[in-house]
Parts: structure tokens; C-alpha cells; sequence
């Protein structure tokens, strides 16, 4: 397991690589020039190579072939560099330090997330275990066909009308944002997640506050995955539901809800774990449209921001810590999986 | 019914979902209610109580020395609606309109705006004078002013921020670490040791008096001195945060009527009402400034009662606030202007018949109608109303009139229009009009607006094709001069300088994709720029524009302005034709 382990964490390397290679060009390929992002429309030539030249901007980009300084002194091995050292670098725009963005940043997400793929779940998982147990039947057939609507709706759209519905016309939730700006003001986070701070330091207010601004989002965020894990609880449990030690649970005369809770959804679970895992991965990394939708100041909306500002640095820093935690993610999913089953070995 | 838990379960999900959803929206003991509710569902109780006084309450202008607690909901901070998150509170170092909105809370500028006009009030300066040639300018500070961080503002703290602003050599300057000041160089003509600026120096004769010098008359001084951009920061918090002054983590330091409270990247920016400041202090307790990117976003903020105030709303969302009884338009003069441009280095439009005919075959009436909700006026000039001293009377308008659009195509030889023009490579290609991916106020909705443009040339012979392309490159296609054919492109002024809007479209340097490159309008316009006095000043300005109308290289379509729109429980906000206000007076009714 532990060879495993290292294995699989040697082999992120090459991985990893990969994605700074990607982001960095990508990032450059885009049409726009980032001094004229940074300076705005007004701003004259001269302006512009000062700040190409305090950015480093006007460096080669990836090797340096006049002869005339370093070959490795350019825009790529600098960036490569300093994530190395751990230095994801300051934002061009507000030219604050990236990593302490990212602490704000990345907790909103995190509670998005998490909330989104509790409700998933929680409701996935139930639907999934009535659909197999009486299938065929209207619920069935009712809930699989949502699930379809599920997940080939259009995420911001859905996202427009439950607020449209619920802020606006019904005015009984929030309409955006993490918690109401004045109840934090001076709020000194531990966590940064705002529903656990809150309980942490005793101000109730703030946790209730933020709840109800998570609802509207997580659900919006939830629809996807919570789609996919209804199916994929329903077919892994129709799966377990006909295998022969559930025909001898029940001819044992055990209670229905015995069979099916403990001896198929226990067994069923398995790969519907797996699915959920990675649906976490998925969902800190694809956030973003719910995110713009309501205003959520999450990881999404601070990159997509970064890039309509051709604020490189948060881009690049901000791409590669997400493609971190997804491959994490999912590394740990995979560990968990075998402490789930005992069958698998690594 | 085998699964009755499982049912229970899920039930209980939903319920809780419910529960949260209603905690707070009724219950009075929830502090965490929306600010949604709360005008509307707050108000209910004071008012039904004080019946009687009602009516006294109605004189508000005329009560403001009161304390303010009788009639404004002091609980609550005022929530802003802004269009996007600033790039940094120091105003010296910025251009943004998202910035300097924040900005002019915190840094006061030696001379104010009179409220929703460019009419210059006495701000931190008391006085100013000039010499007798207008080349240099004495100012009188206003005694007893402080700080947020409670240092003295005085004449020294200013020739401070103007030394940092003007002089590249400045020891706070910390350009070296990224400071720009894009802005001086775009008034002044340069930084101190560049050719062509007209600023000499600024020096403190008493504790209370500066002397700013410069190399050329400036009449219109005192204007360039009040535009946003030239907020006096305190020289204590630069020179204890260098380059980190103005980011989130300082925010800005001056003597405005709010203090910097914090800065929530991505999120707002929270200021508290400064009490000690010299004039009268604000009434609600602070500010929040969000970031809101998407119009559509803002307006439903604004419905929903998460926001009090906003910006820029698309011109369709006039409809939508005024069949809404808790909104309100929030009126205010135009100060821009929208323009379709003619490169007139490529054939046909080289021929001034050509961009005239063009100028007679678009309706901007209907154009105004159509795509503005008719809130805005015509453009003869690039002028706008509040600048209209600077338009000759005898303006040559170019009303619609199709049939002397044909007349003149034939004139011109193009009896039946054209569809293609000629580049500098002497090929032929199709006619292009340009038009922006993006929003601006001067241009709400540019695509539909090119189709309309399209439709207009068409019925005169001239096939277009329309054309975009991402923003950032349109505008550096635009600088460089290779946009050909029609290009459409707007600009907001920021202070009350005729060459504000002149000087920037048709001086030296700013020749662009218009091609046009006139040195008499240039030497007018320098001559109206330092012109002994406004009269002078004004005739100057006027001949210059009679010449920009008769070569015609861009077309003036509209002054349009944007739309702005509050809560109806929302006072006293009046916003500046420069989008900086102070928010002093504004105040949510109780």
C-alpha cells in the first residue's frame, strides 16, 4: 500500500508538469495584451513597457536564446521556479500575495462544495436506493427522468430562476454572496468556512446567515452530481439487489428495510463511492458558472476573474493549486476505496 | 411502502431545506435577515407610530443639521452596487471608474465637483488664483483638516502627493516596484524631465499655501486639479506601506468622509463613516461597495433588496425599474460620447462627400429612440451638453436625409453606393464596420446598433460588413491604426475640460484609426488649452470643432447617459457626470 502510495505520488509528477505546461501556453495564447488589461484603454506605449518590464513579461518565453543572459531566464522556468519554492507570486492586479488569496478564496469553494455534495448525496443516494427497490414503478420511472433533466440542464439557467424565483419574487432567501458583508465586517475567520466559524466562535448569527445563503447555490451546484449518484446508486443496487445472499437475507425473513439497508446498500455503495469522490474533485474545480451566478467569491470567479484581467499570476497559480487538489482528491479516493473494500490490495 | 424510513428521510431533507429557507424571513429575532426585507418590512412599525409627525418629515433638504438618527435607518450600512472590484484605492494610481468611486470616499481632491455638475466648490482648497497668464496657481488650503490616521493635512502633505505623482525621481514614488500613475502624464503632458509636460513644480510657501507652476498658460487648471484622480493621500501611510498603499491589504488613507475598513477580494470593500471629518458627516454609518460585473446581475441585486444603489444598467432595465415601486431611476446629465469613425485614409472615404453621405443616411434620432430609450440627446460634437460653451451655435448638425446621402454618393462618383473600399496595400475589400463585444454606456447594445447602422448605409448604396473581435485586440487594432473602413468606439470624460474629449480624439498622438491627422486642429486646440481666459478659450475651441465638423473623420452620434437606478427608500443620492461622488448625503429612509 505504501509503495502504492509513492507510486502513484511519483507519478503526479510528470502529471503535474503537464498542467503548467498547458495553463502557461494556453494563457498566452490568448488574444489581449496584459499591459493594456493592467493599465486600462487610456494608457500610452511608454506606459506599457514599463509594466511588460516589471512583470517580466518581456522575457522570452521559454528559453533564452540570444546568448545574452541566462538560457533559463524566462517567463516559463521563473514561474516553474517559484511554485517550486512555493511561491505562487502576487496578483498583478491588486498585488496582494496569491497564496493568501488563495486562503480566502478556496474556503468558499470548499463549503460550496461540500454543501452541494451533501445534498447530492444525501438525496442522490435515497433516490437511487426507491428507484431500485421499486422499480418500474412511477417514482421510477419519475426520478430517473429528472435525473436525465438533471443533469443535461444548463447550470447559470437554473441558477437565474431559483433566484429569480426565491430572491426576488419571493424575497425568502439571499440572492448572492457568501453572508451578508456587515455581519463579518471585522471578523476574524479560522477556518474560513463561514457556517464553522460561526459555530467556533459563537456567533450563531453567522453560521444561520450563511446557511441560508448556501442553499440556493449548493442546490444549483448539486444538480449534476446529484444525478449522476442517483443513477449510479440505482444500477448498483438493482446489481446487489440480485445477487443470491439478498435472496437468503430475505428468505431468512429478515426485515425489508434490514435487507436493503444493511446487506445491498452497504455492498452497493462501493462504486457509488467512488462516483462521489470524484464528483468532489469535480465540483471544487467546476464551481465556476454557479459561482458567477451568485457572485461567490470561490476559486472559480477569482480565476475567471484572472483571466478577463490577464492577471497571469493568478491564473497560472490559481489553475495549477486546482489541479493539485483534484489529483489529491482523487488519489485519496482511490486509497479510501480499498480501505472500504478488502477485496482490493494495492 | 417497503421503504417508509427511506421516504421519512428524505421528507426530513427537504424540510430542513425549508426551514432554513424561512429562518430569518419571518422571524423578527434573526439579526441575519436579508437586507431585502428589512427597508420595506422595517419602516412599517416607526412610521405607524409617529403618524402625526409624518408630515414633518417631508422637508429633508432643509433639516440636515439635524441629528440624523430621526429620519435615515442609521443601523445599516448603505450597499453599493458597483460594476466591478477596483485595481487599487490609491487614486493617484489609477484609471478605473470601479476605483475612483471608492476612491473619492477616502481621498479628497483639492477642489470638489458641485453636486451633479462640473461647477468647481471649495474642497480642501478655500481658494485659488492664478498669475496673470494663467501659468501659475496659488492655492489656499483649508486650515485644521486631518487624516485618517490623524496626521496634519497641510501644504506639505500636498506638494508630498503631487512630488510622488509628478516626479519619477520621487523617493515614495516606488515606481520601481510597479507604480504607474498612468493618469499625469495624459493631463500634464509628461512627467517631470519629459518634453512635452507643462508641469514645472509645486512648491509650500506657508504651512497653508502652494504654488503649482507650469510652462504653459492653463486656464482650466483648477479643473484638471478636481477630477478624481488627484485624491491627496496621507504621506505618513505611503511612507510606512510603499507600493502596498492602495492594495487590500492597506486601502487608502486620506481625509474623505469614510474610512477604509477592509477590502474582501472578489467580494467588496467596506468603509465606516469618518467622524471627525470638516465639512458636514456622512449619515448612514458606512458603505459596501460590491463588485458586481454583470448588468443584469446588479438589477436583479437591486430588485431583490440586496443592494440599495447601482450603476450602468443596460438601457432595456428602464422599463423593468419603472414598473417597480421600490425602485427608482436616478437621473443624470450625459458625459460621453458614442461616435462612428471613417478611416479616411482608405478610399472612398477619403472623399468628405463619402462620410458625409454617410453622416445624412443614419437616423441617430431613431438610433437614440431605438437603442437608449430615448433618455439622451444627438451629437453634433464630441462635446457634451455640460460643454456646450465650447461648441460654435452655427453647428453644421447633419440631419436625416437619405436623399442628400444619395445626392452626394453620386457627387462623389458612387451613384449606386459601393461595397468595398481600398487599403493602404491598394487591394480591394469588402466595407467593414466595426463594432464592440463589449457594453459601454456610450454604446449599451453595440451589435444590435451596427445592424441598425448597416440597414441605414444600405438604403443608400453602401454594403457593409459587420465585424468584431476581442476586446483587448479591437483596442489594440484601434491604437495602431489598422481598423479600416467604419469603426464604432465612445469615451466618458473625467473632468471639465473641453480637450477632455477634443485633445483625446484629434490631437497629436491620438490620430488612431480615423487616419486624421490635421495640424491646425492640433495647434487650436493647444492655443484654446492655454488661452489667457475661458472667453479666448471658448472661441478657440469653437473654431477647432467647426474644422473637425467640416473634415468629418468620426461621426457624433449620441450623448447618452448611463443608467443608474436606487431603491425608492434610497435620498440625496445626486451622481457626479464624472461617476465620483461623494456618498455624504445619501441616506435609506426609515
Amino acid at each position: 500500500m505504501v509503495a502504492y502510495l509513492l507510486r502513484r505520488l511519483v507519478g503526479l509528477i510528470p502529471v503535474l508538469l503537464g498542467i503548467s505546461f498547458l495553463i502557461f501556453m494556453l494563457l498566452r495564447l490568448i488574444p489581449g495584451d496584459p499591459a493594456i488589461a493592467i493599465l486600462g484603454e487610456r494608457s500610452n506605449e511608454e506606459q506599457r513597457d514599463a509594466i511588460r518590464e516589471q512583470l517580466g513579461l518581456n522575457k522570452p518565453l521559454f528559453f533564452d536564446l540570444s546568448g545574452e543572459g541566462n538560457v533559463f531566464d524566462t517567463q516559463y522556468f521563473t514561474f516553474m521556479g517559484n511554485i517550486l519554492r512555493g511561491d505562487l507570486g502576487t496578483s498583478v492586479l491588486r498585488r496582494t500575495d496569491i497564496s493568501g488569496e488563495l486562503m480566502t478564496f478556496f474556503p468558499a469553494t470548499l463549503e460550496l462544495s461540500l454543501a452541494a455534495l451533501f445534498i447530492a448525496t444525501f438525496v442522490g443516494v435515497t433516490t437511487g436506493v426507491i428507484s431500485a427497490t421499486s422499480r418500474g414503478s412511477i417514482f421510477d420511472t419519475a426520478s430517473m427522468g429528472i435525473a436525465l433533466i438533471g443533469v443535461s440542464m444548463p447550470i447559470f439557467w437554473l441558477g437565474l430562476m431559483l433566484q429569480y424565483l426565491f430572491a426576488v419574487n419571493m424575497d425568502v432567501l439571499p440572492i448572492s454572496q457568501r453572508v451578508d458583508a456587515d455581519l463579518i465586517r471585522g471578523f476574524d475567520a479560522i477556518t474560513g468556512l463561514y457556517t464553522i466559524d460561526g459555530l467556533l466562535l459563537g456567533r450563531f448569527d453567522i453560521t444561520t446567515n450563511a446557511l441560508r445563503h448556501l442553499i440556493l447555490p449548493s442546490i444549483t451546484l448539486a444538480t449534476v452530481p446529484l444525478a449522476i449518484i442517483a443513477r449510479m446508486t440505482r444500477s448498483a443496487m438493482l446489481e446487489v439487489l440480485g445477487q443470491e445472499y439478498i435472496r437468503t437475507a430475505w428468505a431468512k425473513g429478515l426485515r425489508n428495510q434490514t435487507v436493503i439497508m444493511r446487506h445491498a446498500l452497504k455492498n452497493a455503495l462501493l462504486p457509488v463511492i467512488t462516483v462521489i469522490g470524484l464528483q468532489l474533485g469535480l465540483l471544487l474545480a467546476g464551481a465556476i458558472l454557479t459561482e458567477t451566478v451568485f457572485s461567490w467569491p470561490g476559486i472559480g470567479t477569482w480565476i475567471l476573474h484572472g483571466i478577463l484581467g490577464r492577471d497571469y499570476p493568478v491564473v497560472q497559480g490559481g489553475i495549477m493549486f486546482v489541479a493539485f487538489v483534484f489529483v489529491i482528491v482523487n488519489l485519496v479516493v482511490d486509497m479510501f476505496y480499498a480501505v472500504l473494500d478488502p477485496r482490493i490490495r494495492y | 411502502m417497503r421503504s417508509k424510513r427511506l421516504w421519512t428521510w428524505m421528507l426530513s431533507t427537504t424540510l430542513v431545506l425549508f426551514i432554513l429557507a424561512g429562518c430569518g424571513g419571518t422571524t423578527p429575532a434573526a439579526p441575519t435577515e436579508a437586507p431585502a426585507a428589512e427597508p420595506t418590512a422595517a419602516a412599517v412599525e416607526p412610521t405607524a407610530a409617529e403618524e402625526p409627525t409624518a408630515a414633518a418629515e417631508e422637508p429633508t433638504a432643509a433639516t440636515e443639521e439635524e441629528p440624523v438618527a430621526e429620519e435615515s435607518d442609521t443601523s445599516k450600512f448603505l450597499v453599493f452596487g458597483g460594476s466591478g472590484e477596483p485595481d487599487s484605492l490609491d487614486s493617484m494610481n489609477t484609471t478605473a471608474g470601479t476605483a475612483l468611486i471608492v476612491t473619492r470616499q477616502l481621498e479628497e481632491a483639492l477642489i470638489n465637483f458641485a453636486p451633479g455638475s462640473l461647477d468647481l466648490e471649495p474642497g480642501l482648497a478655500l481658494s485659488w488664483e492664478p498669475n496673470d497668464n494663467s501659468t501659475q496657481w496659488t492655492f489656499t488650503l483649508r486650515e485644521g483638516v486631518k487624516f485618517h490616521d490623524g496626521t496634519d493635512f497641510n501644504a506639505e502633505a500636498v506638494v508630498f502627493n503631487y512630488e510622488r505623482l509628478s516626479d519619477p525621481e520621487f523617493e515614495y514614488g516606488f515606481r520601481d516596484e510597479g507604480n504607474t500613475f498612468p493618469i499625469f502624464p495624459d493631463i500634464f503632458g509628461g512627467f517631470v524631465g519629459d518634453e512635452n509636460t507643462i508641469w514645472e513644480s509645486i512648491e509650500a510657501v506657508d504651512e497653508y499655501t502652494v504654488v503649482f507652476n507650469l510652462t504653459e498658460p492653463t486656464p482650466l487648471f483648477p479643473n484638471y486639479v478636481a477630477a478624481a484622480y488627484f485624491g491627496i493621500s496621507s504621506p505618513q501611510a505611503i511612507m510606512d506601506n510603499g507600493v502596498k498603499y492602495g492594495t487590500p491589504d492597506v486601502g487608502g488613507v486620506g481625509t474623505g468622509p469614510f474610512k477604509f475598513v477592509e477590502w474582501n477580494a472578489g467580494q467588496n470593500v467596506i468603509l465606516e463613516r469618518n467622524d471627525e471629518y470638516w465639512d458636514d458627516t456622512a449619515r448612514m454609518p458606512g458603505v459596501i461597495f460590491r463588485f458586481i460585473d454583470d448588468a443584469p446581475q446588479r438589477l436583479a441585486e437591486l430588485q431583490a433588496g440586496a443592494i440599495d444603489f447601482t450603476i450602468h444598467l443596460s438601457p432595456d432595465s428602464r422599463e423593468t425599474i419603472e414598473s417597480d415601486a421600490n425602485l427608482a431611476l436616478t437621473p443624470l446629465e450625459p458625459f460621453n460620447i458614442a461616435y462612428l469613425s471613417m478611416n479616411i485614409n482608405n478610399p472612398p472615404f477619403d472623399d468628405i462627400r463619402v462620410r458625409q453621405a454617410v453622416a445624412y443616411a443614419i437616423d441617430r434620432q431613431a438610433i437614440l429612440d431605438g437603442f437608449y430609450g430615448g433618455i439622451g440627446v444627438i451629437a453634433n460634437s464630441f462635446l457634451p451638453e455640460v460643454m456646450k460653451w465650447a461648441e460654435p451655435d452655427d453647428i453644421e448638425t447633419f440631419p436625416y436625409d437619405p436623399d442628400k446621402a444619395k445626392e452626394l454618393l453620386a457627387e462623389a462618383d458612387y451613384p449606386d453606393g459601393f461595397s468595398t473600399m481600398t487599403l493602404p496595400d491598394g487591394s480591394e475589400a469588402p466595407v467593414e464596420l466595426w463594432y464592440m463585444p463589449v457594453s459601454r454606456p456610450y454604446y449599451p447594445t453595440p451589435q444590435p446598433v451596427a445592424e441598425a447602422f448597416a440597414s441605414y448605409l444600405a438604403d443608400v448604396g453602401i454594403q457593409v460588413e459587420l465585424k468584431t473581435e476581442d476586446w483587448g485586440v479591437y483596442l489594440d487594432n484601434w491604437d495602431a491604426g489598422t481598423k479600416y473602413g467604419l469603426v464604432m468606439l465612445g469615451w466618458t470624460g473625467d473632468y471639465g475640460d473641453p480637450n477632455n474629449f477634443l485633445f483625446t480624439h484629434f490631437g497629436p498622438g491620438n490620430v488612431a484609426e480615423s487616419g486624421y491627422d490635421n495640424q491646425e486642429v492640433f495647434d487650436m486646440l493647444i492655443a484654446a488649452g492655454s488661452a489667457n481666459t475661458q472667453e479666448d478659450s471658448a472661441a478657440m475651441f469653437q473654431d477647432a470643432v467647426r474644422m473637425i465638423t467640416t473634415d468629418l473623420p468620426r461621426l457624433p452620434i449620441v450623448h447618452a447617459p448611463p443608467v443608474y437606478a436606487q431603491s425608492a427608500a434610497l435620498e440625496g443620492w445626486i451622481p457626479s457626470p464624472t461617476g465620483g461622488e461623494p456618498f455624504t448625503t445619501v441616506y435609506i429612509e426609515k
